[in-house]
C-alpha cells in the first residue's frame, strides 16, 4: 500500500508537472502570437508628393515607412504584415517622388527580406496618376485595374541598376540627342555624368544600412528643357564623406550639410575609399555645370540641398529638418 | 606602331572602374588590352597608339583605373612615353590621362 501511494504521488508529481509545462507553452504561444501578429500599416501621402517642390512632408511619409520597415525587420517574427500606401490625395507628383517610392517598394518587396506584402491606392487625380502610370510605376508593381499601358516615346521610364550599366547610359545619350540640340561634346560629357552616378552607387555600397539596398534610378523627360533625374539610395553625401572634415569644420555651421555637399561638389573631401586617386565622380558632375553642359542642377542628400542655377554663380544652400536616406540629382539640359 | 581603337577593339560605351562594379569597366580593359598591348609595344620597342574617338563617353574613373592602374601594375610612372593618346572628339581627356599618370604612384 505504501509502496503504491509513492509511485501513485510521483505520478500525480509528473503529471502536474507536465500539465504545468503544456499550459505554461500555451500561453507563451499566445503571448507571442499577440507580440507578433500581422499588422497593417497605412501611410498617407502628401497633396503634393515630390521631394522638390513639398520636400519635408514627402519626406516625413518616406521616413515614417522607413521607420516602421527598420523597426519591423528587426524583430524575429515570422508573420507578413502589410504596408499600405495610399496615394489617393495625391494632386500633384514629380519622378523623384515616385522614384523613391518604386525603391522603397523593390527592397521591401525583394532585396531586404520578405516580411511585408505591398498594397496602395492610385491618386483619385487623373493628372497625378497618369504622370504615375507614364513614369512606369507599373513596371514595378502589379495592377488589377490597370494592363497594357504602352510607354510614351518622350520619355525615358523609371530604370534601374545595382551596377555601372553603360547599354543604358548610352540609350539615354541617344533619347538626348533626338530630342535635343546638345552637340557631340555635350553629349559625352551627360554620358560621364550618369556613369559617375552610376559608380558612386557602387563604390559607396559599403553602409551598413539595411533599410534601402544601394541602387541607382533614372528617367528622363522632355518638355521646355530635358530633366534628367538620377536617385542613388546609397547612404548619401554628408554620411560618406570623410568624418575628419566634416566634424572639425562643418559642425558648427548652419545649413551644415548642404556645405558638405556643396564642399564635396568642389571635391575637397576624401570619400570613405581614403585613396587619393579616387573620390573624382562628384566634381566631374560641377564640371559638367560649370562648362554649361547642363543648366541646372539640384542635389538633395541627407538634411542637404544645393541648387545651382544658370546664369548665377550662388549656390542656393538649404538644410532640411528632415533627413533624405540616398541622394536625388535633379539635371536640367 | 600598334593601335588600340577602344570603340572597335573594346567597346563604344566604356563603363566605371572596377570589373565588379559592372560591364566595360577601365580595369577590364586594362586586363585584356591595354597591359598586353604596352608590353608587346615594350617588347618590340614600338609605340602604343590609343585611340579614344568614336565612343559615347569616358569616365575619370575608367581612364585613371586604365592609365593610372597601368603605372601602379607597372611600378612605372613614365608609361606615356611609350604611349600616343589620340583624341580629337575630347581633347582635354588627353590632359586628364597625362595628370592621373603623374598622381597614380604617389
Amino acid at each position: 500500500m505504501r509502496k503504491y501511494s509513492t509511485s501513485l504521488k510521483k505520478w500525480h508529481d509528473r503529471h502536474c508537472r507536465l500539465y504545468q509545462k503544456k499550459k505554461r507553452i500555451k500561453i507563451n504561444r499566445y503571448l507571442i502570437h499577440q507580440k507578433y501578429k500581422p499588422q497593417k500599416y497605412k501611410f498617407t501621402a502628401p497633396m503634393i508628393f515630390s521631394l522638390i517642390n513639398n520636400r519635408e512632408e514627402t519626406e516625413i511619409f518616406f521616413n515614417s515607412i522607413l521607420d516602421i520597415y527598420a523597426k519591423k525587420n528587426s524583430t524575429k517574427s515570422k508573420s507578413f504584415n502589410t504596408m499600405y500606401f495610399d496615394l489617393s490625395q495625391v494632386e500633384k507628383i514629380s519622378p523623384d517622388a515616385i522614384m523613391y517610392l518604386i525603391a522603397l517598394v523593390n527592397n521591401i518587396k525583394y532585396k531586404i527580406s520578405k516580411k511585408f506584402f505591398v498594397q496602395g491606392s492610385f491618386p483619385k487625380n487623373e493628372d497625378a496618376k497618369k504622370i504615375l502610370i507614364d513614369f512606369g510605376f507599373l513596371n514595378y508593381v502589379n495592377s488589377q485595374s490597370i494592363t497594357g499601358i504602352k510607354p510614351k516615346n518622350e520619355l525615358i521610364q523609371i530604370i534601374s541598376g545595382c551596377k555601372v550599366d553603360p547599354d543604358r547610359a548610352a540609350e539615354i545619350i541617344d533619347f538626348i540627342k533626338a530630342h535635343s540640340e546638345c552637340n557631340s561634346l555635350q553629349l559625352k560629357k551627360i554620358y560621364t555624368l550618369i556613369i559617375e552616378i552610376m559608380a558612386n552607387t557602387v563604390q559607396h555600397a559599403y553602409n551598413d544600412n539595411e533599410v534601402l539596398f544601394p541602387n541607382w534610378y533614372i528617367c528622363v523627360n522632355t518638355g521646355n528643357n530635358i530633366e534628367m533625374t538620377i536617385l542613388d539610395t546609397g547612404s548619401g553625401i554628408p554620411s560618406t564623406v570623410s568624418g575628419r572634415f566634416k566634424d572639425i569644420l562643418y559642425y558648427a555651421l548652419p545649413d551644415r550639410e548642404s556645405r558638405i555637399i556643396s564642399s564635396a561638389l568642389d571635391g575637397d573631401f576624401r570619400t570613405e575609399t581614403k585613396q587619393k586617386y579616387r573620390g573624382k565622380g562628384l566634381p566631374c558632375v560641377v564640371e559638367c555645370y560649370n562648362n554649361n553642359y547642363i543648366n541646372e542642377m539640384l542635389i538633395i542628400s541627407g538634411k542637404g540641398s544645393t541648387i545651382l542655377r544658370s546664369n548665377s554663380n550662388d549656390r542656393v544652400l538649404k538644410d532640411s529638418k528632415e533627413s533624405f536616406l540616398g541622394t536625388i540629382f535633379l539635371f536640367s539640359i | 606602331m600598334i593601335i588600340i581603337k577602344i570603340r572597335d577593339d573594346f567597346t563604344k560605351s566604356p563603363g566605371g572602374r572596377l570589373i565588379e562594379e559592372g560591364a566595360y569597366s577601365g580595369e577590364l580593359f586594362r586586363n585584356n588590352i591595354l597591359s598586353p598591348k604596352y608590353k608587346e609595344a615594350l617588347e618590340k620597342n614600338e609605340k602604343l597608339i590609343v585611340d579614344l574617338d568614336g565612343c559615347y563617353g569616358f569616365a575619370t574613373s575608367f581612364l585613371e583605373e586604365a592609365f593610372g592602374g597601368l603605372c601602379r601594375e607597372l611600378k612605372d610612372n613614365n608609361i606615356l612615353k611609350h604611349i600616343e593618346i589620340i583624341s580629337e572628339d575630347e581633347p582635354g581627356l588627353v590632359e586628364d590621362i597625362e595628370s592621373y599618370v603623374k598622381k597614380a604612384l604617389k
